[in-house]
């Protein structure tokens, strides 16, 4: 038996809806209706006061120097546009939501019109969305923000002769896109630079991952006594911030006066059968891009090393027992049931650390400045991909623009290599677990 | 539980209300003018000195202005630095020191406010050029300062004149370096920094930029004379000095080190090291930077910091009444007294010199030799191409004129794709 | 038989020897570079240390004067107030949230936050001129609560990912039994799965308190008050400038950055002990 009256039309719940609320009223659903009604007007006021202006801003990026801004005009901007897609969003759900309610009446089923039922529903179908939305909102504006941000300014001829206020910034379209090409003077270059951040990448990551791992499955073990101590030592090099370690390895490895080569090197040649010879650490490239691989290891495994310590404590007993009775060795457990559970927990984040360590750039200027020499264009011998470009591109006389397009393009293939390492991985897909 | 669901709603409630708030512009509303006028001064934080000097020196000029003086503390490259985007904003200082070399930057990229020519009548044309960029001035200068030579006194009886001398100090014992067979540490230098070795360039016919170096098409890096500069400096990498003085990161803490440890006779720095060497209790003196075997002198840059205002100050009338005010005879001489920085007044500069503090008036006379940092952009490119060009002579990888003329090359290149049409 | 006890007894014995061979070496690598470092924070001479050597002028001086001629002790508690609530936000949001993933499917699941752990590789250089921008409009310059948030927001995708990847290696059949047995969501979450969660909260925890500690950038931006810096904005005064560098000072500063978080990572060992057994038998 079906009530006449609360049958609805799907097609004008949706098209209400284009204002968000209304559809929802159409719908009989009071307090979802005005809520929506309420974030509308918000939205339309803001459009009309800030928004509009905004835009204009956006597009001209100023018009009088120094009264305008061009910079701030362009983050106003990007953070209107924000807002604006935010709104879209709302508008979206609101069509989405309007047109289910809408069929549910027709389908005579229950609709939640009063105030505690409706939160009831919101508990119980929207409680993952309630656990997320504080996340989703704080990363759009503190990840996404600046990645528009540097995407806008690639279009831009923000340098050191257009700093805004006192001059104005434009759209310049491509142009710096193919200004980059400028780099193609510098292709032997490039190619060795990019070869040795390869190198660096895999090198050293996989380093300090792997001595993470074996450092958090070592010290896990039961009967070892100070425990505690050993893990607090494990943890130092990371508790330490990087910036003054960094420096004092770079004396450190002085191939005269340093540690290494003075006091680690002469101290080993009194072990019978070992005889080094000194090593040099700053003056070869080769030994430079060792001590960096070694560092970074030193720097990065503690990380490592919490994560999986954390992780291993996910790891049932009764499947070591079981192993056990299996007659299994230490080795076996480790490759069988360690490692795959530990992979299968973290491997997103190790495939971020390669990406961070791509961009690792701090690590190469401080210990030897990109040195020793150069491998011609700039490019000094121990330069990666990142540094060289700031090399090239910041200083006292900065292209912004041109900085931000190469970000931009260099992002594009890390993010498309990375994708790639996820799928291979399988990161994202032990859906067949649930 | 309950205590959890709380949670989730203050968490959503905030969220909601953190988007509200990036939507609601609300202008930061500007503190309200009581009549007097306030001029922001910025000072270095990391010495004292500085905003002791300022808060000593400022009551005569409130008095004679009717107005206040703000001091506000902030390392001094981070201000300028902060500058671009402070400014605009209304967060930054109206008045504060920059170093000469980031004067023609910030000054050319329209941060810095000109000041008239006729505020610098009472310093000499170098004087003036170290805030010159182009046409306009931009700002006063302050100080000066320069690479000079520092010997231990209790090792070395005489400063040494020539480089003849610090050659002999070199073949001399008591400075061998034991790990390095045949290698010495008599006297160093970290000659793999550019603003090491300018001096040494500069002396046999080098320089960076033609025409006074305002024209960045003529560069003179790879000329006869830097050739033999560079040629001379690999014969010190090669036969004297250990492998360590080629690492480009750590030789100026390798030569600092040496020295303090009575293991070097001799070594070029800046006057900012004798503070670190008093506190290692050397008996040091200062000296003239001994002339070359050429017979020329060691013409390092010419350093030191200008008061400059802000392009953004709201009172730009009573700011140059204080870069006027501040580097005037007595108050560069009181500053000098406050922070050891060695005054450009000529008027105070007199009286440093009448003195006896040695290392004032060492830096005194290396600076009448010293040639002022170019102030066009494209210095930039120079800092960081000439940075391994030493090392390639040094370490043998390169003959000096090969890796000049491959630097000077990629400067020319650089130069061409970066700044041209601008 | 007993061939085989006794051999394994060897075995034991040898692997025990390794294992504290591992460790005792890796405590030495770790420890050498930190003493060296630790001796420019000892010298009474600001010189950075080259060697490990011991003849040099012991002295407590710098800390002194970080003390009592610095705001050290102010940037100190600055910092503590920002990583605390930095630690607590950021373990509530992405404990919340990894949790959603691993257990809920629901619209925009997977993408969503692909996105953004993809989108977050990219190294923004206009970060801080961003920041600053949004800083001025809301009002957020100089204020803790925003530079909070930031750091937040920048940890989310890439802990949430990994709190999802522990998450799901909690066995459902847990949650399958409590909800016949009538368990809410909340129940679920709270009573079954946090606490088999611990170890990896307790992570999460000192990897969010430890990011304000290090952040040498960002928070010299934002912050503009003296008194209101964080402890490494503070430190990085003291080498900004080449030419009046006080490496000592900044060394001994930044060998106490480590102290609150050596003694956080003491306590939160804690977690680390207990194993999956602790929860609940597996089914």
């Amino acid at each position: 038996m079906k009530d006449k009256q609360n049958k609805k039309s799907v097609r004008k719940a949706g098209l209400l809806s284009l204002i968000p609320g209304l559809g929802q009223l159409y719908n009989g659903q009071l307090l979802k209706g005005i809520l929506f009604l309420l974030l509308t007007i918000a939205f339309l006021l803001e459009l009309v006061t800030v928004g509009i202006p905004a835009f204009q801003g956006f597009i001209t990026l100023g018009t009088v120097p120094i009264r305008d801004h061009s910079l701030f005009l362009m983050v106003e901007g990007t953070l209107q546009i924000i807002v604006t897609f935010i709104f879209f969003m709302l508008m979206l759900f609101s069509i989405s939501d309007a047109r289910q309610v809408a069929k549910l009446w027709n389908a005579s089923k229950t609709v939640n019109t009063s105030i505690p039922s409706m939160l009831k529903n919101v508990w119980d179908k929207g409680f993952p969305y309630l656990l997320t939305f504080p996340a989703y909102i704080i990363m759009i504006f503190v990840i996404v923000f600046p990645v528009l941000v540097t995407l806008f300014m690639a279009f831009t001829n923000y340098d050191f002769y257009h700093i805004p206020p006192a001059r104005l910034i434009n759209w310049v379209g491509l142009q710096n896109f193919f200004n980059m090409f400028f780099l193609s003077s510098y292709r032997s270059t490039f190619v060795t630079v990019l070869g040795w951040t390869i190198i660096w990448t895999i090198m050293a990551t996989t380093c300090q991952i792997v001595l993470g791992i074996i450092t958090a499955v070592v010290s896990n073990q039961d009967f070892i006594v100070g425990k505690r101590i050993f893990r607090i030592i494990f943890l130092l090099p990371w508790a330490v911030p990087a910036f003054v370690t960094i420096m004092s390895f770079s004396n450190i490895f002085n191939d005269s006066i340093g540690a290494i080569n003075q006091q680690v090197l002469a101290f080993l040649n009194y072990i019978p059968l070992l005889h080094f010879q000194e090593i040099p650490w700053k003056t070869d490239p080769f030994w430079t891009k060792t001590a960096l691989i070694m560092i970074q290891t030193w720097l990065g495994f503690p990380y490592i090393f919490v994560m999986v310590t954390g992780v291993l404590q996910s790891i049932p007993h009764d499947l070591y027992e079981a192993a056990d009775m299996d007659g299994a060795n230490f080795l076996q457990k480790f490759t069988r049931i360690t490692l795959p559970m530990i992979l299968f927990a973290t491997a997103p984040v190790f495939i971020t650390q390669y990406t961070f360590n791509f961009n690792n750039f701090s690590i190469i200027y401080l210990f030897n400045s990109g040195g020793p020499g150069d491998v011609g264009g700039g490019a000094g011998s121990t330069d990666i991909l990142i540094s060289w470009i700031y090399k090239l591109t910041t200083g006292t006389s900065p292209e912004y623009s041109l900085a931000s397009a190469v970000t931009i393009v260099i992002s594009i293939i890390v993010i498309g290599v990375s994708l790639l390492a996820f799928k291979k991985t399988n990161a994202f897909g032990n859906e067949g677990m649930m | 539980m309950r205590r959890l669901r709380k949670a989730i709603s203050a968490l959503v409630v905030f969220g909601l209300v953190m988007t509200l708030a990036a939507c609601g512009s609300s202008g930061n509303s500007s503190g309200s003018t009581t009549g007097k006028q306030v001029l922001t001064v910025s000072v270095d934080s990391s010495n004292a000195a500085y905003a002791n000097f300022v808060n000593s020196v400022k009551g005569a000029f409130e008095k004679a202005n009717n107005a206040t003086v703000k001091v506000v503390k902030k390392p001094m490259f981070d201000q300028l630095t902060a500058l671009t985007l402070d400014g605009p904003a209304g967060k930054a200082p109206d008045v504060m020191l920059a170093p000469y070399d980031r004067v023609g930057a910030l000054g050319q990229q329209g941060q810095l406010l000109e000041v008239d020519k006729s505020m610098l009548n009472f310093l000499n044309q170098k004087g003036q050029q170290q805030v010159k960029v182009g046409k306009k001035y931009y700002g006063v200068p302050l100080t000066v300062e320069a690479l000079v030579l520092f010997y231990n006194k209790d090792l070395v009886k005489k400063a040494p004149a020539t480089f003849k001398d610090l050659e002999a100090l070199a073949k001399d014992k008591r400075f061998a370096f034991n790990t390095e067979p045949g290698k010495n540490t008599g006297f160093l230098v970290k000659w793999t920094d550019f603003y090491y070795a300018f001096g040494l360039y500069a002396g046999y016919g080098g320089y960076v930029f033609g025409n006074n170096n305002t024209n960045s098409k003529d560069i003179g890096l790879n000329n006869a004379g830097s050739i033999s500069a560079v040629t001379y400096a690999t014969h010190w990498f090669k036969d004297i000095w250990p492998k360590g003085m080629q690492d480009v990161k750590a030789s100026g803490n390798f030569v600092t080190n040496e020295f303090v440890k009575d293991k070097a006779g001799a070594v070029i720095d800046g006057p900012w090291q004798a503070a670190v060497y008093k506190q290692s209790k050397i008996n040091y003196g200062v000296a003239k930077i001994p002339t070359l075997p050429n017979g020329k002198e060691y013409a390092p840059f010419a350093g030191g910091k200008a008061w400059v205002a802000s392009a953004y100050t709201k009172n730009p009338g009573l700011a140059k009444k204080w870069l006027s005010y501040v580097t005037n005879a007595a108050n560069s001489y009181k500053f000098y007294q406050d922070s050891n920085e060695i005054p450009i007044n000529p008027q105070a500069q007199a009286r440093v010199e009448n003195s006896n503090d040695l290392l004032a008036k060492a830096v005194i006379k290396q600076y009448d030799s010293s040639i002022p940092m170019p102030s066009i952009p494209e210095m930039a490119e120079v800092w960081t191409t000439m940075e391994p060009a030493m090392f390639n002579a040094a370490s043998g990888k390169k003959t000096p004129k090969q890796t000049l003329d491959d630097a000077v090359s990629t400067l020319h290149q650089t130069i061409a794709q970066k700044y041209n049409g601008k | 038989m007993r061939r085989h006890v006794r051999s394994q007894r060897v075995n034991k014995l040898f692997s025990r020897f390794f294992t504290y061979l591992f460790l005792i070496l890796l405590s030495i690598i770790i420890l050498y570079p930190l003493l060296i470092t630790a001796e420019s924070a000892f010298n009474a001479t600001s010189l950075a240390a080259f060697t490990l050597d011991w003849h040099i002028h012991w002295t407590l001086a710098n800390f002194n004067q970080l003390f009592t001629q610095t705001l050290y002790l102010t940037w100190f508690k600055n910092t503590m107030i920002i990583a605390i609530f930095t630690m607590i936000l950021q373990v509530i949001i992405v404990t919340l949230a990894g949790y959603t993933y691993s257990r809920y499917r629901f619209k925009g699941r997977k993408n969503g936050l692909i996105f953004f752990l993809i989108i977050q590789m990219v190294p923004t250089m206009a970060a801080l001129t961003a920041f600053f921008v949004l800083g001025l409009i809301i009002n957020g310059l100089d204020q803790y609560w925003y530079l909070t948030l930031i750091y937040v927001g920048g940890g989310i995708p890439m802990n949430t990912w990994l709190m999802k990847g522990y998450f799901d290696t909690i066995p459902r059949d847990l949650d399958e039994s409590a909800r016949i047995d009538g368990a809410g969501h909340l129940r679920i979450l709270c009573q079954i799965n946090l606490p088999l969660a611990m170890p990896m909260i307790a992570v999460q925890a000192l990897w969010a308190f430890m990011g304000p500690f290090g952040d040498f950038l960002l928070a010299a931006f934002l912050l503009r008050t003296p008194s209101n810096l964080t402890v490494a904005v503070g430190l990085q005064q003291f080498i900004s400038n080449p030419t009046s560098q006080n490496v000592s000072l900044f060394a001994a500063g930044s060998f106490l950055i480590s102290v609150p978080i050596v003694i956080l990572f003491f306590f939160l060992q804690r977690f680390f002990q207990s194993g999956l057994t602790a929860g609940g038998t597996k089914g």
